[in-house]
């Protein structure tokens, strides 16, 4: 049942939200040795929380437009009483947060049950999921290969139906890539969109928070409940928020549709670039758009991302560099290295992008991308890989297309394109900043006309 | 055995066929790894680059020394066994600062953290 589904049971009194929470932790006890998503699984805390939701009906109550849905959150966020992991060996000594990420708190206030904390990259400073410390989370499409990363359980979880909703974070592309690995919906908000009280920072200037699901709508209740102003945190934006939910039907009439071009359509396999032809196709778009100085983009990224990420580091980098996971501890070791004047230089950049950027979209409305450059590599890949004749860092390159779009913070949803016998690939659409609701009602055409699709696998 | 001025030679060794993925005919996957030692190459760096073949000019390089040397002003100590690693990461950051150098901006253009007090 997806998540629409099941609270639509629950909330006309068809199902119990206590049998609701029990399919799902029996769901995980069965699957989760084989994926690895979960870290933690609050069996008793869930089946208490069902059981107050439908004492609340009961009651006469409004449980919450989300009532009785399951869902999990990547180990970054907080959770009141549960010591919040973030990856690492060294936070698994910290004391039991306090309360819960104001994300966290808004999904339970609209009646959905936590049941689980999900696996990721140390710290969120990755792209695959191959957590020394937890084990790698697997691909339910092929066991043998990552989920990607950094929210590599929140994504698994979903395409193995384990829940119908999770969250995640995304700084360059950490919802979007394994998003598109896994074969689900992920939405990347606009920056600011969605408080991050509660969340273990990577990077204060990119850091996002958002959904996963397998279904356009269940997506867009999930955003809708946890979207808006938030004073715990200071890049909250104060613009109000609409419902996208009643936005999904509105159609995509006079919408323009382009597909990103240059950068977006260079060092990526035939079948990746595929996926992008046959949504633009679905859509009407032929249109092309270019934003200029992509490469430098994400290298600005990369470079913001490695100095911050560094700076919120650096006095476990200095007293117990050993604690940290080798898949992140080498790359942060060198990122507090860097100079102070690249990080000046990066941040000029993201201000003068963000304006060309701002330009292109005066000529569409809407934009098309790629998520990921391939489908998921192998766990345990080697480092690099060759493409069209380039050497490319393996884990890296995957943020190859979702670097430069978090960069300027606009909105992204990825979606699944599977195609038989294939692994899943993804294809963002890009909307301008707070606009989701045009990508909800994209996406939404795209599923209804079945472009695009998540089954559980 | 050591490493000349802390730079590895650079093997290139194909991967066999099987763990090469089928689905990505274009792919050729890659390992380099210091033949004495087994360490991933620093020398590597100069030829991946951070952006591989979007990078101008000359790629970053950088050495055991200067790890060192960076590290001791800010309190850092790196293990020996991570100086190849750390100075590759750091060669492929300062190849990405390298590639944001050679744009030049508008002086007007000021940098864009957001602090609304």
């Amino acid at each position: 049942m997806s998540a629409t589904e099941i609270a639509r049971a629950v909330r006309a009194g068809k199902r119990r939200a206590r049998d609701i929470v029990a399919g799902a932790l029996d769901r995980i006890a069965r699957r989760n040795v084989e994926v690895n998503a979960f870290t933690c699984v609050l069996d008793a805390r869930a089946r208490a929380d069902a059981d107050e939701i439908d004492r609340r009906l009961a009651q006469g109550h409004d449980p919450g437009s989300l009532a009785g849905v399951p869902f999990a959150v990547k180990n970054l966020f907080d959770v009141a009483g549960m010591t919040t992991l973030a990856g690492s060996k060294i936070n698994a000594e910290r004391a039991p947060a306090p309360r819960d990420a104001t994300a966290v708190a808004r999904l339970r206030a609209s009646g959905a049950v936590l049941v689980g904390a999900l696996n990721m990259d140390e710290y969120a400073f990755g792209f695959s999921t191959e957590n020394t410390h937890y084990g790698p989370t697997r691909n339910p499409h092929d066991a043998s290969r990552i989920a990607g990363g950094s929210s590599g359980g929140s994504a698994a979880a979903v395409a193995a139906g384990l829940v119908p909703l999770t969250l995640g974070t995304d700084t360059n592309g950490s919802i979007r890539v394994p998003a598109a690995l896994c074969g689900v919906f992920g939405l990347k908000p606009t920056f600011g969109r969605v408080s991050r009280s509660g969340v273990v920072p990577l990077a204060w200037s990119f850091d996002h928070v958002g959904p996963f699901a397998r279904g356009v709508g269940d997506l867009a209740a999930a955003f809708d409940a946890i979207a808006g102003p938030d004073p715990l945190d200071p890049v909250c934006s104060t613009l109000p928020v609409g419902r996208c939910v009643d936005q999904l039907d509105s159609g995509i009439d006079g919408m323009r549709i382009a597909r990103l071009g240059g950068h977006f359509m260079t060092l990526a396999t035939d079948e990746a670039l595929a996926a992008v032809t046959r949504v633009a196709d679905a859509l009407g778009a032929r249109r092309e758009v270019t934003f200029p100085e992509v490469h430098r983009a994400r290298a600005a990224a990369s470079v913001i991302t490695a100095c911050e990420g560094a700076a919120v580091h650096l006095d476990d980098l200095r007293s117990r560099a050993d604690d940290f996971d080798p898949m992140t501890r080498d790359r942060l070791l060198a990122a507090a290295l860097v100079p102070a004047s690249a990080y000046v230089r990066a941040q000029r950049l993201r201000r003068w992008f963000r304006a060309q950027v701002h330009e292109a979209f005066a000529q569409a409305d809407v934009l098309l991308a790629p998520t990921t450059p391939w489908t998921a590599p192998a766990i345990g890949a080697p480092w690099s890989t060759r493409i069209g004749g380039t050497e490319v860092v393996t884990r890296g390159h995957l943020g190859v297309f979702t670097q430069p779009l978090s960069f300027i913070g606009l909105p992204v949803i990825s979606v699944p394109v599977v195609t038989r016998g294939s692994l899943p690939l993804g294809v963002q659409i890009v909307g301008r900043p707070f606009e989701e609701a045009a990508l909800f009602r994209v996406a939404a055409r795209l599923e209804a006309d079945g472009v695009v699709s998540a089954p559980v696998v | 055995m050591p490493h000349a001025r802390g730079h590895a030679r650079v093997e290139w060794r194909r991967l066999p066929r099987s763990r090469t993925r089928a689905s990505c005919s274009v792919i050729e996957q890659r390992e380099r790894r210091c033949p004495p030692c087994g360490q991933r190459s620093v020398a590597s760096i100069a030829a991946i680059g951070y952006l591989s073949a979007e990078m101008s000019g000359e790629p970053a390089r950088v050495t055991d020394a200067d790890v060192d040397r960076l590290a001791a002003q800010i309190g850092l100590v790196i293990a020996p066994e991570r100086r190849a690693a750390v100075a590759q990461n750091l060669a492929m950051l300062l190849a990405a600062a390298r590639l944001l150098d050679e744009l030049a901006l508008p002086e007007t253009v000021e940098p864009a953290p957001r602090f609304e007090p």
